[in-house]
């Protein structure tokens, strides 16, 4: 009865994605009934009085005259379907979660960064070996002791705007040195409240002025201390606090995006939504019905738009992956990627063993490292023993071939392989966690916890929480049995919030007796170097530090490697880092390096940046190949 | 003369049966099949899920699962084994998987077997806690009458207000949050430690029975308006027997039918209520199963194992099904207007 009930709903869930899914899917003639209004000729029969002047007769004449009438008539005409989409290149995909925002300053979540960097463009950007690529900027040079960065940028961008009444797309203005100032202030503005603002510490002032108190009377001062500079409409220099080598790929960030003042100040906090939004990417946005559907349509103003294919790209947000993967299979989605949901654990093995879907199995390396922290302030977890038997009591191996299944990587290091400073193939740290053979790291791990006091873990009470999500819940479970059989006698409960309040209960600053003991988190790269992982996750002053650790001799070397230019300096410092990270002190368990698992119709020809994501608009479709599977 | 008169009187009465009206309600009970045999598989399951230590798969099959407990144990190298597969682990050699197992590699029979605790705890706990509240309430407010009657029937209006799965759910998230919390004092420690012991469900009985009994107290009240009027009370208040002796010797068991058929036609409410819980995460802790939980994680994968949906689904709509069959024997049973 129940689960009956629960399949209708879903099923209708599903009928009514698809209604407002398909714009019309066959491009046919309708045929409308409607009440027409027109004018008929009708001839009348009427009496005229006529007086014969100078007599007194008086004649009446029946004479017919014309009249034109207007009546009312049902008439059936052939009308165009309306879908704006006909003859255009669409690509079919469904969003996994209503993004919070599309604002580039605030964004910290992939569904928003996936439609930031469709609609809007950086200075740089990467390439799909992840190197740091022009963009908006043409070229860049640094001064000799590696503290001024001045950028030239091209002057035929142009801020775009899309008319929803008639759905043209016609240029604003040239995008300008003064828009990427305007973005970047606007990131630091304490007012503005971007979680990501630290991004941008690099930046000389920048720290100061997004910490300062808004009323404080200093407070235009630590504005204009900010070391950004307009030389002229085309040229920006930026002053940054210490030589950076990796300072390029911070201007390529969404917080460093350049913005429409006039806008912003127009419409305020809705200055992103369709209609409202200008943009200067190879996207512009369409539609954003929230909670409903998001859809963004080429920008022919762009400076490549000769080169993108795909004009219209996007579809109804999906909240369960198992109807997006119906949906999919039905060939009603093209693709099974971000921003939506990958295909879902438990059709894994289907997908594998099905001859035509494991031939669309896309599997790829991704700059992401997926790790349960331990809040190293919270008993038993203070104690580095403690967090070491719990990270070596985990069989990695096991969990990608029995759970995640999609060819992830074990790992034992926080930055993953492809991190500038990453240390994945020195198995001198964290090697405890990669054993070749999990029964030696087991025994280990039950040595150190009866080494901590905690034999078979005894009188170990523990609380892991994750983000209400079914795979988390799945690898929740699956790394809970194995504690519970390495140490038979601990207590270990598993717990999910929502994503929001899961954050909020994660902040560095909430108490820790809100706090599970143990949570789980993924962090992908921003940029290609150990400084966005170990220094800015793991620095003690760092927002992110969910883990609350706080090691001084940690804090000096990521704050050293970030301030030195020598590439094999900042390697062995970095490398000295995750030593303690990892090795000494074990803050957190890291469990794979992910890997891109999606799948892709055969008509859509796919490029994947591993740092940049997905750059839609140098991808392809084949769309007679797409309308005759779909049968049309 | 006199010994004939005697003996045809004394024919006449043993003839007849003693009837009580309980009597008459089981008589009438038992006729119906559908209710035998529906009271007869809600004892069984009771007996099955009270010791699932003896009924798991792993103990018929003769495999030590402590320390841990049977629903916990996962092989994740079996996930999604078809039923009647045999394990591929080396401690459990010739194990065999009669339903199939989970996405974790757990035994599906073992763990509907467990589902079927938390199941039942929920129609047992949750229907007496609402039965003994409504209960007193609606005697008491039947009883006394007038202005006590009308405030205690304003305030249960008042409470049918309330929309009761938002109350329940908002009650779990916050006896979730407040598990966290360290410092708690002895009585709520003691009340926390019990909802761990039981996945983390405690919580969610209590809520529902304490939100549940509205129904039941007008039932009690409306009963004892009637029976309160009855030769048999005035005769006890007249020899001055004592109020509550009245209220609970005199009145409550003939109330009691009643609401006993009232209240087992809620349990499945209750069960359906759990379900739906743990189908949306606020219902017991993973791992302990229940059935909503089973169902939640096994509809994800229904395209590509759908044996996993089957037990759970199953199980829960039988068990609905078998509290809604004998509580229409029982609500029949009871009423006398369709004795023969």
């Amino acid at each position: 009865m129940f689960s009956k009930k629960f399949l209708a709903v879903s099923a209708l869930a599903v009928l009514l994605v698809v209604i407002a899914a398909c714009g019309g899917p066959p491009p046919t003639p309708q045929t409308i009934t409607v009440v027409e209004t027109v004018e008929v000729k009708v001839i009348e029969t009427v009496e005229v009085v006529k007086e014969v002047e100078g007599e007194t007769v008086t004649v009446i004449e029946t004479v017919e005259v014309e009249k034109i009438v207007e009546v009312e008539k049902i008439v059936e005409v052939e009308v165009d379907s309306g879908n704006p989409d006909e003859d255009r290149v669409v690509l079919d995909t469904h969003i996994g979660s209503e993004p919070p925002t599309l604002d580039p300053s605030l964004a910290t979540d992939t569904t928003s960064s996936f439609f930031i960097d469709q609609i809007f463009m950086g200075l740089t950007t990467f390439d799909d070996e992840a190197n740091v690529v022009p963009a908006l900027a043409t070229d860049w040079e640094v001064s000799e002791d590696g503290l001024v960065w001045t950028f030239n940028m091209r002057d035929d961008v142009q801020w775009v705007h899309r008319d929803p009444s008639n759905g043209e797309i016609s240029t604003v203005r040239p995008v300008t040195a003064d828009d990427v100032k305007f973005g970047i202030m606007r990131t630091l503005n304490p007012d503005t409240a971007s979680d990501y603002a630290y991004i941008l510490y690099i930046m000389a002032g920048a720290e100061e002025y997004n910490t300062a108190d808004p009323a404080s009377d200093e407070f235009a001062d630590f504005e204009a201390a900010v070391g950004v500079e307009v030389i002229d409409e085309t040229t920006i220099s930026i002053t940054v606090k210490e030589p950076a080598a990796y300072f390029p790929s911070i201007v390529g960030q969404a917080t460093t995006y350049a913005q429409p003042s006039e806008i912003i100040d127009l419409y305020g906090d809705n200055w992103t939504e369709a209609g409202n939004i200008v943009t200067n990417g190879p996207y512009t946005l369409r539609d954003w019905l929230h909670s409903a559907e998001i859809y963004i349509e080429k920008n022919p103003e762009w400076i490549m738009a000769d080169d993108v294919q795909i004009e219209v790209f996007g579809g109804p947000i999906i909240q369960e992956a198992s109807t997006a993967m119906a949906m999919y299979e039905n060939n009603e989605l093209d693709t099974m990627a971000d921003p939506g949901w990958g295909p879902p654990l438990p059709d894994m093995d289907r997908i594998k063993a099905d001859a035509q879907m494991s031939e669309e199995l896309l599997i790829a390396p991704r700059l992401c490292t997926y790790y349960y922290g331990f809040v190293n302030t919270k008993p038993p977890f203070d104690d580095p023993v403690v967090r070491k038997a719990f990270a070596a009591a985990m069989d990695r191996q096991s969990l990608i071939e029995f759970v995640t299944k999609g060819d992830q990587v074990p790992a034992h290091s926080f930055a993953p392989p492809g991190i500038y400073g990453n240390v994945a193939a020195d198995f001198s740290i964290g090697g405890f966690m990669v054993e070749a053979s999990y029964d030696d790291q087991l025994a280990q791990a039950q040595e150190w916890i009866a080494e901590a006091g905690y034999p078979n873990g005894e009188g170990l009470d523990v609380v892991l929480m994750h983000n209400t999500s079914e795979a988390h819940a799945q690898i929740a479970q699956a790394v809970q049995a194995m504690w519970q059989e390495a140490f038979p006698d601990a207590n270990i409960d598993i717990e999910n919030q929502e994503w929001a309040v899961y954050l909020k209960t994660m902040q560095p600053d909430t108490d820790d007796s809100e706090k599970p003991n143990i949570y789980r988190l993924g962090w992908c790269a921003d940029y290609p170097d150990a400084n966005n992982w170990l220094n800015e996750v793991f620095n003690s002053k760092s927002s992110s530090n969910y883990a609350r650790f706080n090691s001084p001799e940690y804090d000096a070397l990521v704050e050293e490697a970030a301030s030195v230019a020598d590439p094999e300096t900042r390697a062995e410092l970095y490398r000295q880092a995750e030593q303690i990270l990892i090795q000494d002190e074990t803050a957190i368990a890291p469990i794979y390096y992910y890997t891109y698992v999606r799948l892709y119709k055969p008509w859509v020809s796919i490029v994947i940046n591993p740092v940049g994501g997905d750059p839609v608009w140098q991808w392809t479709l084949d769309a007679d190949a797409k309308a005759s599977a779909r049968g049309e | 003369m006199a010994a004939t008169g005697t003996t045809s009187k004394a024919i006449a009465i043993p003839q007849r049966k003693e009837r009580t009206p309980l009597g008459d309600a089981i008589e009438q009970l038992l006729k119906n099949r559908l209710a035998v045999a529906s009271g007869l598989f809600i004892v069984l399951l009771i007996l099955m899920a009270s010791f699932a230590n003896f009924f798991n798969a792993y103990a018929i099959q003769g495999f030590e699962t402590t320390p841990h407990d049977p629903y916990a144990i996962q092989v994740l190298r079996d996930n999604n084994a078809r039923p009647g597969s045999t394990s591929s682990s080396t401690k459990l050699e010739g194990f065999v998987y009669w339903l199939g197992a989970d996405n974790l590699g757990r035994d599906l029979w073992t763990r509907t077997l467990y589902g079927a605790r938390v199941s039942m705890a929920v129609a047992i706990v949750a229907a007496t806690v609402s039965l003994i509240i409504g209960l007193v309430y609606g005697l008491v407010a039947g009883y006394f009458g007038g202005r006590i009657d009308d405030a205690m029937m304003r305030v249960v209006d008042f409470m049918y207000g309330l929309p009761i799965l938002i109350v329940v759910i908002l009650m779990q998230v916050f006896f979730k949050a407040w598990d966290r919390q360290e410092d708690t004092g002895v009585i709520f420690g003691f009340l926390l430690d019990m909802n761990q012991a039981m996945g983390g469900v405690l919580f969610v009985f209590i809520a529902m029975g304490a939100l549940n009994w509205l129904g039941m107290a007008r039932i009690a009240r409306g009963q004892t308006l009637s029976i309160k009027q009855k030769e048999f009370v005035e005769a006890a208040r007249s020899i001055g027997v004592s109020t509550p002796r009245i209220i609970f010797r005199q009145i409550l068991p003939n109330v009691l039918g009643p609401c006993i058929v009232f209240e087992t036609l809620q349990i499945p409410g209750y069960i359906l209520t759990e379900a739906f819980l743990s189908f949306i995460g606020l219902g017991v802790d993973a791992p302990t199963p229940s059935w909503g939980i089973m169902i939640n994680e096994a509809y994800q994968g229904l395209r590509s194992h759908p044996h996993a949906l089957i037990p759970p689904a199953i199980a829960l709509t039988v068990t609905v099904l078998a509290f809604n069959f004998l509580g229409d024997g029982l609500r029949d049973a009871f009423d006398p207007r369709l004795r023969e």
